[in-house]
């Protein structure tokens, strides 16, 4: 074997290591914690976008559809009220009357034990409860949670609608965005 | 980088030079400072949208509730809490932080209006953990209407911020 020559080779001292260690160890954790911050703000400030452009949506199609279509609201506590004669279809306490106030009435409101929502016409001695795709309010979509609408009776003409969006996204490390939507809906007709 | 084995001539030591860490430091630094501004912006840029959203979400909320009170409680709840030229003060300020203006419509209560302040200034940055939202009511001279100034404000990057909305409120 032929011997290598004899070289004076010389690395880095123990010191020097360890202060290069302490530097990587105090930038990497910075460098990581502020961009696990920023995902966590854009998936927040997008979820809040979402939830408020999907909630600004409803509150129009609520408006719309209650101020063109309804004639009058409707206190359950006092006839003629919203309970439909055949027991079946309870709404919290308030819902519309159609616009054709005289003789047969039609009356769309809710069903507040499930999460679907119901319009009904009424006969008045035969109600009539059929589902109507272009009735109900479309405040159900595939992710974002929606609470039922409440409404609240003012006056014949005036209700309050009420209801909170909730959007949770796919991560634990957001917290659920949620916004309550409370408006009130003057009846045109 | 340059490796730093290369050994010089006439001496048994090897490493790097001077200039080539300075460059490296320089390079290294020059990212790092780069990267870490870029991604403070678009965090401050983001938290100000999210800010945005809210506030506007807050300002539509509050002159939801005012046109509640014209059509409801009737113009006269609204400039029994309006400043006027016949007064001292031309605008008079509330905070609507803390109030729940969903469950708070019966024009009965007089404790239903926050308590009267000086400007907005004076109002805490409390809604929603960070947001501040003032109406200012003053009575115009023009056929008995109310104008009314809802500002949502908020604080990024030092600088306030403001989401406002002007309504002319006159009785149906």
């Amino acid at each position: 074997m032929i011997p290598l020559p004899k070289q004076n080779q010389r690395g880095f001292s123990f010191v020097e290591m360890i202060i290069v260690v302490a530097i990587i160890m105090l930038v990497i954790p910075t460098v990581f914690t502020l961009f696990f911050l920023l995902i966590r703000t854009q998936i927040e400030s997008s979820s809040l976008s979402k939830v408020k452009k999907e909630g600004d949506r409803i509150r129009a199609t609520i408006i719309s559809t209650v101020r063109n279509e309804a004639g009058a609201v409707l206190d359950s506590s006092e006839p003629p009220n919203c309970e439909s004669s055949l027991g079946l279809f309870y709404t919290n306490n308030v819902c519309f009357q159609g616009g054709d106030l005289s003789g047969s009435s039609e009356i769309f409101g809710y069903d507040v034990r499930g999460s679907d929502l119901y319009r009904y016409d009424e006969d008045v001695s035969t109600p009539l409860m059929v589902r109507d795709a272009t009735a109900y309010f479309p405040i159900e979509t595939s992710t974002i949670d929606a609470s039922t609408p409440i409404l609240r009776y003012i006056s014949p003409e005036l209700v309050q609608v009420s209801y909170r969006l909730t959007y949770a996204p796919q991560t634990d490390i957001v917290r659920p965005q949620s916004l309550v939507y409370s408006f009130f809906v003057t009846l045109r007709k | 980088m340059t490796p730093a084995n290369h050994a010089r001539k006439g001496s048994s030591m090897c490493g790097f030079t001077l200039i080539e860490l300075l460059i490296f430091i320089s390079l290294i630094t020059t990212v790092l400072v780069i990267t870490i501004g870029a991604v403070s912006y678009a965090i401050s840029a983001l938290n100000d949208s999210r800010n945005r959203t809210l506030a506007s979400h807050y300002t539509t909320e509050l002159a939801e509730w005012m046109r509640f009170r014209r059509d409801v409680c009737y113009l006269g709840d609204l400039t029994d809490h309006a400043g006027s030229s016949l007064e001292e003060t031309l605008t008079r300020y509330y905070c609507f932080n803390d109030i729940d203006i969903a469950n708070n419509q019966t024009c009965l209560d007089p404790d239903e209006w926050p308590p009267e302040v000086a400007s907005c200034n004076a109002c805490n940055y409390t809604l929603g953990g960070n947001l501040q939202r003032c109406a200012g009511l003053a009575e115009s001279a023009i056929n008995n209407r109310v104008e009314v100034t809802i500002t949502t404000s908020w604080y990024s990057n030092n600088a306030k911020q403001n989401v406002t909305t002007y309504m002319f409120l006159s009785s149906q």
